[in-house]
């Protein structure tokens, strides 16, 4: 069960299930919940039929089967399928949305949550060279060359987080916290000391409680959380196609935006002990799988 | 006379650029000795581990502890 779901439902709170984890919402005004969700609620939906890669009839999988021709896509897409792109190119690649071939070889081809308890194949890679550079967009046409499979799920829920908290703000004029299983980005006022957030990934591992600036973001990457099989889990590392290493059990980032945030939470993971070049001065809690916790960038202790 | 005269000029400033450049060599190293100390502090959080000590700057938001006995609104775990 995700940490998420154990945590109380107040007045200011409205928390549903989806994408096979929890969304969670928290506003200043608790007059505002019902309407907060309705929003989104609604952003959550139109993400999930442009970029779903278990829907047939999403935008994603149209482009999928035009055999390499160019496609027009929504402004949404567009953007969605941009930010993957962007956090590849940021990343050096260790991000990959062209990984979604490899993770359905590895049994991961339906919504999570179809997934736990089903026996899976043996890890098989799927094919041998997955790279986002081969991907092309404009502003409004997308071009998938033939059998490559995205998969945006590291960015598209992130995005998603940071869309409909400042939709809430800007439509409702109430400070939001929308939290999507890891993905945590915040808009409008944060109330008095700060979003309190608590860090930890499964239930027995070291927490703490940071207190996030209105307007800030935190993001949690994590080879712990959706697993299935035999050790596998749904980081991939691009270069294998295999799940990464798990040098690091939980990666957390803190950023202004959670976009940003995953964007690094994901390639520390990705990247094991080459985690610290890419994160900087980026505030960043890391967990060994032995449950020793690292502390960067001012991460308050 | 006025060789004599525009010759010191020239060594004046000559010397001049070498002790700025001195200087400089020694700012940089001074820099970079303050950077790489940044990651050398440890502390620990529920169990055993290490941090740096760098400063977050306004690229990078400023974290806050909770108090004790302070409970998440929400919580980033994996997923």
């Amino acid at each position: 069960m995700p940490l998420v779901e154990t945590l109380p439902v107040g007045a200011d709170t409205a928390q549903w299930p989806v994408w096979g984890t929890t969304a969670r919402i928290v506003v200043t005004d608790p007059g505002a919940v019902p309407a907060a969700a309705a929003l989104v609620r609604a952003e959550l939906a139109a993400v999930d039929a442009a970029c779903s890669r278990f829907r047939e009839d999403s935008e994603l999988r149209r482009a999928g089967r035009a055999h390499g021709r160019p496609v027009p896509v929504s402004p949404l897409l567009a953007e969605l399928v941009g930010a993957a792109l962007d956090a590849a190119r940021q990343t050096g690649g260790a991000v990959d949305p062209t990984v979604g071939a490899a993770l359905c070889g590895l049994g991961y081809d339906r919504d999570f949550a179809a997934i736990t308890g089903r026996r899976v194949a043996p890890a098989v890679r799927v094919f041998p060279a997955p790279d986002w550079r081969a991907v092309t967009l404009t502003s409004d046409t997308l071009v998938v060359p033939d059998g490559i499979l995205l998969d945006l799920g590291a960015t598209a829920k992130a995005l998603t987080a940071d869309r409909a908290a400042a939709r809430v703000a800007e439509r409702l004029g109430v400070g939001v916290l929308v939290a999507l299983g890891g993905d945590i980005a915040t808009a409008g006022p944060a109330p008095e000391g700060g979003w309190r957030v608590l860090v930890q990934d499964r239930p027995g591992d070291p927490s703490c409680v940071v207190r996030l600036p209105a307007g800030t973001a935190l993001a949690s990457s994590s080879t712990a959380a959706r697993t299935w099989g035999r050790s596998l889990h749904h980081i991939l590392d691009p270069r294998t196609g295999r799940p990464a290493r798990p040098v690091w059990r939980t990666v957390s980032v803190a950023a202004f935006s959670c976009l940003h945030a995953n964007t690094l939470s994901t390639a520390a993971v990705v990247l094991g002990h080459g985690a610290a070049d890419l994160l900087g001065r980026a505030p960043a809690r890391l967990v060994t799988p032995a449950l020793d916790v690292l502390r960067r960038g001012g991460w308050p202790a | 006379m006025d060789r004599d005269k525009a010759l010191r000029r020239t060594t004046a400033i000559t010397g001049a650029l070498v002790a700025a450049s001195v200087a400089g060599t020694l700012a940089v190293g001074v820099a970079a000795h303050a950077s790489s100390a940044d990651e050398i502090s440890t502390t620990t959080e529920a169990g055993s581990g290490s941090s740096d000590s760098g400063t977050t700057t306004s690229d990078w938001p400023q974290l806050s502890g909770g108090g004790s006995g302070d409970s998440g609104q929400a919580t980033t775990g994996g997923s």
